[in-house]
């Protein structure tokens, strides 16, 4: 039984089992930082397929900085670091005091470093003139009396040795600090049931007592995020699919979340106005305001602005019909929903005040721009399906034109695609709605092609007019789909190569006639904005038009006002092993420069008393055998044989 | 280094000769601490005036042991204050003013030094058939190091003549930090080619570092890299004065240990002329120190990252890609010295060995950033 503990001490302690360790450990980190961790089942299956997924799971390389196996090698790494350093210290330590007077006369030639030489001194002279040199030289040194002659004993760079010490210890103390402040202690309390997370989106007072985690946990790294006027004494630490709530000693309450910027817009600061009230303390609350990288540290527990959303704004729309219709106005607030149309529903996800975006402010530059307010929401229909909206409040000008826009997708994964409807001089879409309304809906469309047809050709015979409102209708039709591209499309497809060039430059011409009529007939004219190009407005409607079926929506949603109300993403840690760490990460540091930049050197002197004078040998030797100490060694040597002289 | 004998017995006369040269700088460097408090100091908190004294302390240390480097420190510092000077507070000057156009407003200064360093590297190719031209090599990298030192002073400077809201230390980009890295690399270079005395190595460090300047140049004329922006609330911290060069005197030493590595390869058993240029202890111990202080200040470097996240993003370790990958390069290079330094492993495996581990110190600093997402993101491309 002993032999098995010692064999397998040996075998924990030797270096080709560290080394392994480290070579696991880099691998199984670098597969973690490749494979993203902590994703929805759904969305590794989407990317990976099941078999993978399956696979991944079982071997929680999606959570593998806290599954088992994990764990276990980082114990081991554990165990061999301690194991070697309980090994080698004794050693090092005795090593450390030893003066090494053993060196016996013949085993001088046999050092790498070593030298015979006679002096015309008398011996204490030469004992005391050479410690002087090696006490110079940086060494500490000890003279022993021996049977036939004095022996010097010298020897530098204990803090080598310390150095490893440190180093190995620095390691073992970041690990016991690093558990203390991990999260096992909570995984394995909700393995053996002691609580339990919950998946339920509910109020606090909602929640089960079973997903309460005691006040006394010792360690803990939870979030909250508190709008602003509401105060919390409880913060919530993810786990799987839901949540367990932690208990706060005290209460925080957000007075203010405060956004500032930089002249060229980008965010320069994000700062919380907190209250902390301590009813155990005297005064029992005072105010304070923190932000990125500068937390708040109370009873042990820190506090840091980590993030921020919205906290529940109003928002007040005004439901522009893109079909004919009056105008529908209500309020929302975000992270809410109410009904709509046809059983729908509308869900207020987000508003946003800033939104610094790239914008093409001519043919060469891109600047960074404030967009100014945008809030986005989603239309669910009866079914479950969903389209996801962000629309901006204010117009942004593209190309010399104000334009409002309206970005839709299907799913998360798409990026949002945009119109980009011309505003009217009210700076609202309700001008260009008008318009469109007259080639949208089916009496007015008619009314604007016989008048265009009218225009154009107002000698020709009524039956002729009516076949080409046909063909203005058909391309109408075409336009409204896909705009112009779709025309190219349909014109590849039924004209030979050599005429597809005037053909679509004929068709276009023609929808930018009709488009004219329509805006004539809509009336938008007095509605646009002073000093804009009206052929170049009536360009982007027809660009907006070609976009509106693809956007799906009965209605645009225009911001007609708002009352933002943040929220502020607090991270709330309590972490008792960070003053171990720390200890660690400073005897892991000051032990690396000691190993690497002392040098563990001993040399030895040896005089033996002749009759006019001493025989001298040295002998010297240095654990790393670095070049450098033979010229030191030859250095130290040559003067003492010179000063003996 | 080793004792001189001259040293030694000087030492051992009880030579109380008052060294002026040392007493001197000292002064010069207390001089200019003291100067620099007394214009910016009511704009630093503790940290940062903890910083200016350490600062302070490495460059009189550092002044000390290498008086070359002293002198050359001073250089760098009057050129840079001329550049400031010309200045005069407002950007404009750059683009008007002959010397800060020409020659040391910071893009100008940037340049200068992507031209040096490729000069060097033929000068270095050339010197191994003439030594004249490698002297001129070794001060073509010197200057080139001050040109890239001057215009990361003077970007300094020029972030807060943007606005003093936006100023902030150029080391917080991935275009500044490239230059860094050019410089780092190119110092620790010259150290130990003064050290060895030795000037072989230069081609072989200055194609890293060439290699370096070509990233810089493509970042800056295809993606406009080069323009000053401000930073985000998360960088704005005193620790990124020291964790960022920390850092990069470890990316630096490893890509010099990894250039030792592909000569001692190329070289190692070779009987062509050029092989007896090289003497393969020689490359084996500067490997070593190499890898063995990239590993100290790379170390230096992590745990003062830890510090830095534990303020900025509550918890001193996260497993972001960008600190796992850190630790995976940390684990490389301690395999590598305990092979080292326990079971004396030498020669050629550990040189191919020092050449991944440069892959891998290129996959944590380059690749993370345009492979994997995570906390670091604003160093991406």
């Amino acid at each position: 039984m002993q032999k098995v503990l010692r064999k397998s001490f040996l075998v924990l302690s030797s270096m080709s089992f560290a080394i392994s360790l480290l070579i696991v450990i880099s691998v199984a980190s670098a597969i973690g930082t490749i494979l993203q961790q902590n994703q929805t089942f759904v969305a590794y299956a989407d990317k990976f397929g099941g078999f993978w997924t399956d696979f991944f799971v079982f071997m929680g390389l999606t959570n593998l900085y806290a599954t088992g196996w994990f764990l276990v090698v980082m114990a081991m790494l554990l165990i061999s670091t301690s194991t070697c350093l309980t090994r080698q210290t004794p050693g090092m330590l005795k090593e450390i005091r030893s003066w090494r007077f053993n060196v016996q006369k013949a085993s001088f030639p046999r050092y790498r470093q070593h030298v015979t030489f006679d002096a015309p001194k008398d011996l204490d002279g030469s004992v005391a003139l050479s410690q002087r040199v090696l006490k110079t030289a940086g060494y500490e040194t000890k003279a022993e009396q021996q049977p036939d002659a004095m022996l010097v004993s010298a020897k530098k760079g204990r803090w080598n040795r310390m150095g490893y010490i440190g180093t190995h210890l620095g390691i073992v103390v970041i690990c016991i600090g690093g558990l203390m402040d991990s999260s096992v202690h909570v995984s394995m309390a909700e393995r053996f049931g002691f609580v339990t997370a919950e998946t339920r989106n509910l109020r606090l007072s909602e929640i089960e007592q079973e997903s309460w985690l005691p006040n006394w946990n010792p360690s803990f790294r939870a979030t909250l995020n508190l709008p602003e006027g509401v105060t919390s004494n409880a913060a919530f630490l993810p786990s799987g699919e839901g949540y367990l709530v932690q208990p706060l000693p005290f209460k925080i309450e957000l007075i203010d979340f405060r956004t500032q910027h930089y002249p060229s817009g980008p965010p320069k600061s994000f700062d919380s106005e907190l209250r902390i009230i301590d009813e155990s303390a005297s005064p029992s609350e005072f105010a304070t305001v923190i932000s990125v990288n500068h937390p708040l540290t109370y009873r042990g527990i820190t506090v840091y602005q980590s993030s921020f959303e919205d906290g529940g704004s109003n928002l007040k729309i005004d439901a522009l019909p893109i079909y004919g219709g009056e105008k529908i106005s209500f309020e929302g607030e975000v992270k809410t929903e109410r009904e709509w149309v046809e059983g729908s529903t509308i869900e207020f996800d987000d508003f946003r005040l800033f939104n610094i975006n790239p914008l093409q402010v001519d043919e060469e530059t891109i600047e960074e721009r404030n967009f100014g307010p945008n809030f986005t929401y989603k239309i669910r229909q009866k079914d479950g399906s969903a389209r996801e909206y962000v629309t901006y409040m204010q117009p942004v000008p593209m190309q010399g034109i104000p334009v409002i826009l309206g970005g839709m997708r299907q799913t998360q994964r798409e990026e949002f695609s945009y119109v980009q409807i011309p505003a009217d001089r009210l700076g609202s879409p309700l001008g260009f709605m008008t318009l469109y309304n007259h080639l949208a809906d089916r009496t007015l469309r008619d009314q604007v092609l016989v008048d265009a047809a009218n225009a154009m050709r107002p000698n020709d015979s009524d039956e002729d007019q009516a076949r080409l409102v046909a063909s203005l209708d058909s391309l109408v039709e075409q336009v409204l789909e896909g705009g112009l591209a779709r025309v190219a499309e349909n014109i590849e497809r039924s004209v030979p190569e050599a005429q597809r060039e005037t053909m679509f430059q004929t068709l276009s011409d023609l929808a930018f006639t009709v488009f004219a009529q329509a805006y004539a007939n809509s009336g938008v004219m007095d509605e646009l904005p002073a000093g804009i190009d009206e052929s170049m407005w009536l360009e982007r409607a027809l660009f907006a038009a070609s976009g509106m079926q693809l956007y799906g929506a009965t209605h645009f949603f225009q911001l007609t006002g708002f009352d933002q109300v943040q929220a502020s993403g607090l991270q709330i840690v309590r972490a008792p092993g960070t003053g171990l760490v720390y200890l660690g990460c400073a005897l892991l540091t000051l032990g690396v420069f000691a190993m690497f930049y002392s040098h563990q050197r001993r040399i030895w002197v040896r005089f033996e008393p002749q009759e006019n004078g001493v025989s001298i040998m040295a002998a010297g030797s240095d654990v790393r055998r670095a070049a450098d100490f033979e010229t030191e060694f030859q250095t130290v040597t040559n003067v003492i044989r010179k000063q003996l002289m | 280094m080793s004792i001189t004998e001259q040293d030694l017995l000087n030492k051992l006369e009880g030579d109380s000769k008052f060294n002026f040269k040392l007493v001197g700088w000292l002064a010069l460097v207390a001089i200019a601490v003291g100067l620099v408090f007394w214009q910016y100091g009511a704009k630093f908190d503790v940290y940062e005036t903890a910083i200016l004294v350490g600062t302070g302390v490495g460059v009189a240390w550092i002044g000390a042991v290498w008086p070359a480097m002293g002198r050359y420190i001073v250089a760098v510092a009057l050129i840079s204050l001329a550049a400031i000077n010309i200045y005069d507070g407002s950007l404009a000057n750059g683009e008007t003013k002959f010397f800060l156009k020409y020659l040391i407003s910071s893009q100008s200064a940037v340049m200068w030094m992507s031209a040096l360093f490729v000069m060097s590297i033929v000068a270095y190719g050339v010197g191994y058939v003439s030594s004249f031209t490698q002297k001129v090599g070794s001060a073509l990298v010197w200057a080139g190091a001050g040109a890239g030192l001057v215009g990361l002073m003077v970007r300094w400077h020029e972030s807060y003549l943007i606005h003093p809201d936006v100023g902030y230390i150029p080391v917080s980009n991935l275009y500044e930090v490239f230059i860094l890295f050019a410089v780092i690399t190119s110092i620790l270079y010259l150290f130990y080619e003064r050290r060895y005395q030795n000037r072989n190595l230069g081609f072989f460090v200055m194609l890293v570092v060439g290699a370096a300047i070509g990233f810089l140049l493509w970042y800056h004329f295809s993606r406009g890299a080069s323009e000053i922006r401000p930073l985000v609330p998360a960088l704005q911290s005193y620790w990124m004065k020291i964790h960022v060069p920390a850092n990069f005197v470890g990316y630096g030493a490893f890509a010099l240990a990894a250039m030792v590595g592909v000569a001692y390869l190329i070289f190692d058993g070779s009987k062509r002329a050029i092989a007896q240029k090289f003497d393969m202890q020689m490359l084996d111990d500067l490997m070593y120190r190499s890898i063995a202080l990239g590993f100290a200040f790379f170390t230096l470097a992590t745990i003062l990252g830890a510090l830095w996240a534990a303020e900025a993003w509550g918890g001193y370790w996260s497993w972001d890609p960008k600190e796992t990958w850190a630790l995976i390069v940390w684990l490389n290079y301690a395999a590598w010295l305990h092979l080292r330094l326990t079971k004396g492993w030498r020669g050629s495996v550990m040189a191919w060995w020092s050449i991944i581990g440069l892959f891998v110190t290129l996959f944590a600093f380059l690749g993370v950033n345009m492979f994997l997402s995570g906390l670091h993101s604003y160093g991406s491309l």
